[in-house]
């Protein structure tokens, strides 16, 4: 499944992990995004198969005496689709803008 | 938190959720600890995060539930019913009554009191009606506002718009095959916008046409119907009323708008030119976009003060009057509103103690299959998927119950409508399945389904596998907790029982107290019709001389023993006025007594069975050529001659002559049954022929009343074939229906009090049944011991009656807080009421003990040996 089915704010999360946000939390603070609504894109895409989940070695946890932490990873094909994604709404983001002048004036600042 | 919201997960994906969720928040926890980053805003940004817990478990649970899923459980539901006919058809066969009762009650009460008018945003349609405290008046809607009042509401008001004002009586439809008495409005204003209702056919008045009086006219669809066989070319064509030419301009649609009219014209008289004290007309108005009611209320509290202040000096009656507005719907329904209520209140009580049965019966089923459950969740089904198994079981049950509970409440409309005397059924109210009805019983199934199917499937769904897989069929403590749930049913179904029970009492004894009144007349066998001459043919002495000879005639016909025309009659008469007694001059005319006042014929007393109590009667020779003469009846006497003899004493009434008492007779009940009698003066049609030319006709038959009817017909035929009769009923009838919401109330209430009485005591020979089963161990010792068979049984009830000892008084305080919302209906009979209580209590406790007797004896039976031997 690619991520063109996906709505905007799992692929928001989805881009966040790729970008090296890799913890739950951390994803919820790089994406301004509510907690619930993180976690069940989390689930929604590691269910198609474009993040997977790892447990931090058991380890580092007992050393700093907590529990353990999930880290999820993106996946080679979601690599491969956030590439293809990325040239499809490129030429996207290049459609002149309605007003040119506001764009000048946002430029200056 | 994270462990409560994990009960809602499968049972594989819990640990890992829980771990993760922990993980996170105490990394960010410690986190901001040793960053020196706490503060109140972190922490509650946290908690807010947390959250997000609970949605995202919520989500994972929801993916699990696939329309799959539903699928088997419905299938695995259906094999599951169908393997227990009994059980089913039992389940099925009580929610079918309970919510086809509830259904039925329902929509009687919708067409009836909710939506007995088809006008759309009802809400905003209001009557408009006044109180005179110098008058001693009630707030009075109908015939309670002159023409210059509703001027004054018109012009000063911006929170009404729409304002109609309207007249009511009757008129003949002629040129017509049968010639139709119809009950017509007359208006200033058009109708139509006011309801907010479009004509069939045609249009409605103009303005132009209500300020010039122009002969217009409006008729019903079912008089179009039966008159000019729906002919659509009538509209624009010249009709007959009362012997003058109308053009028809409009045809009302099916459904009748105003109050039963079939006929509306345009008033022939211009408001400004009506006296400011002659209240005789109805006003109704659409409360204008955004104002409520209150904001109208509040201003028609000004105009009335407006009103007050200009004319208080020539009309005292204005000090402290008030005009208030009130939902249209509301004034109408009345009585019959408050009996619909209690009923569906009742019936709602007898649903539940049907459900409480069920729920009772689902959780003993449950207990049995405590194993499959529990062998079911150690195979790793989550609590929510089990219990959402179950629930679907009660749903399916709820749902094919409620669908045949809807097909009963179709089938018995009509015998339920039956009940309700027809004068009570407004001609608009629309009986029989609509979307409000059906949504009714689908949210009334799926709420049962809940009720009932909630607590045993939370209850079944929790399980202690080890247990329950290791307790070889034994005692469970989930079997002891599902026992106690039911024994609190028992105590809930005796409550509302109780409940029932007692509202039936206090309405048989309301009921036998309305029947044990001696109405002061003999209703058995007398045929009452109505009939109205024509004022065009009609006039003056004519009126007496018709009178005169259809009494003559009728009551000289076979069959008839006797025959009377009135004004009206007991057991509702409406008709009063003002006198003023000889040498008692009381001043003000608004100060002067008040009576009901009678145009009677000579047999009137007669044929009412009415006793000569002093003086004498009317007779023949009380006619126009002699001086008037009057009778009062005994309340009259003691009220306004309490020391003379009121023989012989003049009175002055409408007509402004000396009229002479020349008898008293007993009292009948003039102003309904549960009222005592009012002063009445009774004056003799032929001194007072003009006055009155709409009478009813009163016959007294030798044998069935209505019988006669063809007979009576035949003679006002042939003295005026052009004369329609109508309002017929026998006076047997008319009493009845003065007592028919009590009636009514009282046995709804019984049959349901039965019915709750019979649930109830099914519940309870379930309970004790299983308590027994569950206590035969411990009973087959005490038999060991030697108990005698007495003592078991005395045990066993015992137990009962704890159960229903709790019930009865939690239903003695649920009975005594509802005791207001019967008061309306009651006659001499306070709310709380300890003859009902105890009887109540009473024929409880009995019942129960009998159905707990069964498994009583069979408890004292037990076999010690086998008892001691039963795991």
């Amino acid at each position: 499944m690619s991520p063109r089915n996906l709505g905007l704010s799992s692929l928001t999360v989805l881009h966040a992990v790729a970008r090296g946000c890799r913890h739950g939390f951390d994803i919820i603070d790089a994406t301004g995004l509510q907690s619930g609504t993180v976690y069940r894109a989390l689930s929604r895409l590691e269910a198609r198969g474009l993040l997977r989940s790892e447990w931090e070695a058991a380890r580092v946890a007992l050393e700093e005496k907590r529990p353990r932490r999930k880290y999820y990873e993106v996946t080679s094909r979601a690599e491969q689709e956030l590439a293809a994604a990325r040239r499809r709404l490129l030429p996207l983001t290049r459609v002149p803008s309605i007003s040119g002048q506001r764009e000048a004036g946002h430029k200056r600042s | 938190m994270l462990a409560t919201a994990a009960v809602i997960l499968p049972v594989a994906q819990r640990p890992d959720w829980v771990e993760e969720w922990r993980g996170e928040l105490w990394y960010r926890w410690h986190r901001l600890q040793s960053d020196g980053r706490m503060s109140l805003g972190a922490q509650l940004d946290l908690i807010w995060k947390s959250f997000g817990a609970v949605t995202h478990a919520l989500w994972l649970a929801g993916r699990e539930w696939r329309p799959q899923i539903m699928l088997y459980d419905l299938r695995f539901t259906i094999r599951n019913l169908l393997k227990k006919p009994g059980f089913t058809l039992v389940v099925l066969g009580s929610l079918m009554l309970g919510i086809g009762a509830n259904t039925l009650v329902f929509s009687v009460v919708d067409a009836l009191v909710l939506h007995p008018f088809p006008y759309p945003d009802g809400k905003s349609l209001v009557a408009i009606g006044v109180t005179f405290p110098r008058l001693g008046s009630e707030r009075e809607f109908v015939e309670a506002i002159s023409a210059p009042e509703y001027a004054d509401i018109t012009a000063q008001s911006a929170t009404l718009e729409r304002v109609v004002a309207f007249d009511l009586g009757n008129r003949d439809l002629g040129g017509v095959a049968e010639p139709q008495r119809l009950f017509t409005a007359f208006f200033w204003g058009d109708a139509f916008q006011t309801l907010g209702m479009r004509p069939a056919l045609g249009r409605g008045f103009l303005a132009s046409e209500i300020e010039q009086g122009l002969p217009v006219a409006v008729i019903s669809h079912r008089t179009w119907q039966s008159q000019f066989g729906g002919d659509s070319s009538i509209v624009g064509q010249g009709i007959t009323v009362n012997g003058q030419p109308l053009t028809l301009v409009g045809v009302m649609p099916p459904r009748l708008l105003l109050l039963d009219s079939d006929l509306w014209l345009p008033m022939w008289v211009s408001p400004d030119v009506l006296p400011r004290n002659r209240r005789q007309f109805n006003v109704l108005a659409r409360v204008s976009e955004g104002y409520s009611l209150q904001d109208v209320n509040t201003e028609l509290a000004t105009v009335a003060g407006r009103v007050e202040q200009t004319y208080v000096g020539e009309y005292p009656e204005y000090e402290g009057w008030r005009i208030s507005a009130e939902e249209f719907t509301a004034v109408w329904s009345g009585l019959v509103g408050s009996t619909g209520f209690v009923l569906l209140g009742a019936v709602g009580f007898v649903l539940l103690l049907a459900c409480a049965n069920i729920a009772s019966l689902l959780l003993a089923r449950w207990a049995i299959r405590q194993r499959e459950i529990a062998v079911r969740a150690a195979l790793g089904a989550a609590r929510l998927r089990l219990a959402q198994q179950l629930l679907t079981e009660s749903m399916v049950l709820a749902l094919l119950g409620g669908a045949a509970g809807l097909v009963l409440a179709v089938a018995g409309t009509g015998a339920v409508v039956a009940l309700v005397p027809a004068d009570l059924i407004p001609g608009s109210a629309e009986f029989g399945l609509n979307y409000r009805v059906l949504v009714f019983t689908i949210v009334l199934s799926v709420s049962s389904g809940l009720v009932f199917g909630l607590l045993p499937a939370l209850q079944g769904s929790k399980t202690d596998l080890q247990q329950i897989l290791s307790s070889e069929g034994g005692r469970t403590t989930a079997a002891g907790t599902a026992l106690r749930l039911r024994q609190a049913f028992i105590m809930a179904q005796a409550a509302i029982a109780l409940v029932l029970l007692t509202g039936a009492g206090l309405l048989l004894k309301s009921l036998g107290n309305l029947r044990g009144i001696d109405p002061g007349f003999d209703p058995a066998n007398v045929l009452t019709l109505r009939i109205t001459l024509p004022r065009e043919r009609y006039q003056g002495e004519d009126v007496a001389v018709f009178f005169d000879r259809l009494v003559e005639q009728v009551g000289a016909a076979p069959g008839v023993s006797g025959a009377a025309v009135a004004s009206q009659f007991p057991p509702s008469q409406p008709f009063d006025g003002q006198f003023r007694v000889e040498g008692q001059d009381r001043g003000v005319e608004e100060t002067l007594p008040v009576t009901l006042t009678t145009i009677v014929s000579p047999g009137y007393f007669d044929v009412l069975g009415i006793r000569l109590m002093r003086g004498r009667t009317l007779t023949k020779d009380d006619n126009a050529a002699a001086p008037p003469t009057a009778v009062v009846n005994q309340i009259f006497a003691r009220r306004y001659f309490p020391t003379d003899d009121p023989v012989g004493k003049r009175i002055a009434g409408g007509s402004q002559e000396w009229t002479t008492i020349v008898g008293v007779v007993s009292d009948a009940r003039n102003r309904g049954m549960d009222s005592n009698a009012m002063p009445e003066l009774f004056v003799p049609v032929a001194q007072n022929g003009g006055v009155m030319n709409q009478l009813h006709l009163l016959t007294r038959t030798q044998g069935d009343a209505l019988a006669m009817l063809p007979t009576v017909r035949a003679v006002v035929k042939s003295l005026d074939p052009d004369l329609p009769v109508y309002a017929v009923h026998t006076l047997e009838g008319r009493l009845a229906s003065a007592v028919a919401p009590q009636r009514i109330a009282a046995v709804v209430l019984t049959v349901l009090g039965a019915v709750a009485l019979g649930l109830a005591s099914m519940g309870i020979y379930g309970v004790i049944s299983y308590w027994v089963t569950d206590r035969t161990r411990e009973l087959g010792v005490r038999l060991a011991l030697g108990a005698a068979g007495r003592e078991i049984v005395a045990i066993v009830m015992s137990q009962i009656i704890k159960l229903v000892a709790v019930g009865v008084l939690l239903g003695l305080a649920i009975a005594v807080a509802l005791s207001r919302t019967l008061r309306s209906l009651l006659f001499n009979v306070s709310g709380v009421d300890i003859v009902a209580l105890a009887v109540a209590v009473g024929v409880l406790t009995v019942v129960a003990l009998i159905a707990g007797f069964v498994p009583a004896v069979r408890a004292a039976r037990l076999d010690p040996a086998r008892a001691l031997r039963q795991e």
